[in-house]
């Protein structure tokens, strides 16, 4: 269990961050702050930058300016060897949960210990099943990635990042492409996930019931930068047009989706 | 755009190009004393690369000592001696046919294959699940391939020149009529042993243009199913047009300079 001291000061820090491809400014002087030991969730529309919002988290890509700190240090200035140090303290769930197609789904989980820890054979297996039990998985092990459904590749990809006992757990649209009911059963092992494992978490979405049910923070993200911040409570209330227009769904408003 | 601005483009497109390929490459010499502690991934990659490549060259390196005698008995008709067929199909084998054919049908094959393989694994974002997991993904993916490519190439290519040669005697027995002592003799007639060196020495650098092609072209792959076919095609050219460029400055390099003629 984390010290209770330790918990909700900020354990990421955006400040100032842009980032453009070509002529096209993705993020523009970007501030964030993700803290410890809750779970976070971006909000926005498709194309709006959240994913790579979440690949300069992790040093994936480099911001144009600003700088990102983790635990005070920043990312931005980490040599390579430091930047594979600090993934180690990372977990992420991709899109399409970017399963390695040539491995079984145990070799799968097991590869971050199989690399990275001096484990023998015998406690990698018992770990990979603990951590596929945990995401509802069993009998799995030794099945090829494209025998599984898109909701099972998730929870497989979901064990495969919390494997290391990591300490912040990317989501990259994680209900996307899901059926309602295992949209709910992904939500809810976010849910669990932070409850159990005292996880921080960064979850970025469209979905706004994912958004409702997995977030302590949600923040909104349009124009490349943070337009609105608060509570699940607060997203409800707000008179924010933007964040109005996007949770009600509507396709007349200030955000110009044609 | 101007005519100008396109050139300026394609040639900025170039450059950004040649530089990703080396900078890759000197990633992977970097990398090099680790290919011990990835042996495993390595000795995959040369059963899939070696041992997946043998029916292939089978059949070519069979055909072109056939059609190789063939085309020599007919040139010899009336001037020159069928004795010294061995000799010309020989000296062809060793010295072009069986190191250049050998990386061209290898490096259709594989260099697509590691291209289509690496380049769908970089847009459903397995390349950036294995950064995420700390893995770098040139040690784990490009330098298994590069190393076990460089050392399967000479070993395909001395079986080629192997069976070109026998299917070339057989061919000289039963539609030329040459024995095969015959034939073995001219074989041995002017063969020098730095033939063989020479050519074997041009297949470690045809391998691991093969495997970086494939390796770089899939690496930079953009786009869903189309930028895959792309990256395959773009690796399997580059890879074709670089070993016949290279073939022609090694030669040069290696019998005029460090074998020259005795």
């Amino acid at each position: 269990m984390v010290n209770e001291t330790t918990c909700h000061d900020q354990i990421i820090e955006m400040r100032g961050v842009s980032k453009s491809f070509g002529s096209q400014k993705v993020l523009e002087h970007l501030d964030l702050d993700i803290h410890r030991c809750e779970t976070h969730v971006v909000l926005g529309p498709s194309g709006c930058g959240k994913s790579v919002l979440l690949k300069h988290i992790t040093g994936l890509l480099s911001p144009d300016e600003g700088e990102i700190l983790f635990e005070g240090e920043d990312i931005t200035k980490f040599a390579r060897k430091k930047l594979f140090q600090m993934r180690m303290h990372f977990g992420m769930l991709f899109q399409g949960a970017a399963l390695f197609d040539s491995m079984t789904v145990g070799e799968n989980v097991a590869l971050p210990l199989t690399k990275h820890t001096a484990m023998n054979e015998k406690e990698i297996r018992r770990i990979v099943c603990e951590k596929l039990s945990l995401v509802g998985l069993t009998d799995v092990y030794d099945k090829y990635p494209a025998e599984m459904s898109g909701g099972m590749k998730k929870r497989i990809g979901l064990a495969r990042a919390v494997v290391m006992n990591p300490k912040v757990v990317l989501y990259d649209e994680p209900t996307t492409g899901l059926d309602p009911i295992m949209a709910d059963v992904i939500n809810e092992l976010i849910c669990r996930l932070q409850r159990e494992l005292d996880i921080t978490s960064v979850v970025v979405t469209h979905d706004i019931h994912s958004a409702y049910k997995v977030g302590n923070h949600i923040a909104m993200l349009h124009g490349g930068s943070i337009i609105f911040n608060g509570t699940p409570d607060e997203v409800r209330g707000t008179t924010h047009p933007i964040v109005r227009q996007f949770i009600e769904g509507r396709a007349e408003g200030p955000i110009r989706a044609v | 755009m101007s005519f100008f601005n396109l050139l300026g483009k394609a040639f900025l497109e170039f450059i950004e190009e040649v530089g990703g390929i080396f900078i890759l490459l000197a990633r992977v010499v970097q990398l090099l004393p680790r290919t011990f502690g990835n042996m495993r991934n390595t000795l995959i990659q040369m059963e899939r690369i070696g041992i997946g490549s043998i029916p292939l060259v089978l059949v070519t390196s069979l055909f072109v000592g056939a059609v190789t005698s063939i085309q020599a008995a007919y040139q010899f008709h009336g001037y020159v001696p069928l004795m010294y067929l061995g000799t010309v199909v020989g000296k062809s084998v060793i010295l072009e046919l069986g190191p250049v054919l050998t990386a061209l049908v290898v490096g259709g094959r594989v260099s697509a294959s590691i291209a289509a393989e690496l380049g769908t694994m970089k847009v459903t974002e397995q390349l950036d699940a294995m950064e995420m997991i700390a893995i770098d993904p040139v040690e784990f993916l490009v330098l298994p391939r590069l190393v076990a490519a460089t050392i399967m190439l000479p070993v395909l290519t001395i079986f080629s020149d192997l069976l070109a040669i026998l299917g070339g005697m057989v061919v000289a027995n039963i539609s030329i009529g040459v024995s095969f002592n015959t034939f073995a003799s001219g074989l041995k007639l002017l063969f020098r042993y730095q033939d063989l060196v020479g050519g074997l020495m041009k297949t470690f650098v045809f391998g691991l243009i093969i495997a970086h092609m494939g390796c770089y072209h899939g690496f930079v792959t953009r786009g869903g199913a189309e930028g895959v076919g792309r990256a395959t095609m773009r690796a399997v050219v580059s890879s074709c047009l670089l070993i016949l460029i290279s073939n022609y400055l090694l030669a040069s390099l290696i019998f005029r300079i460090i074998f020259p003629p005795a």
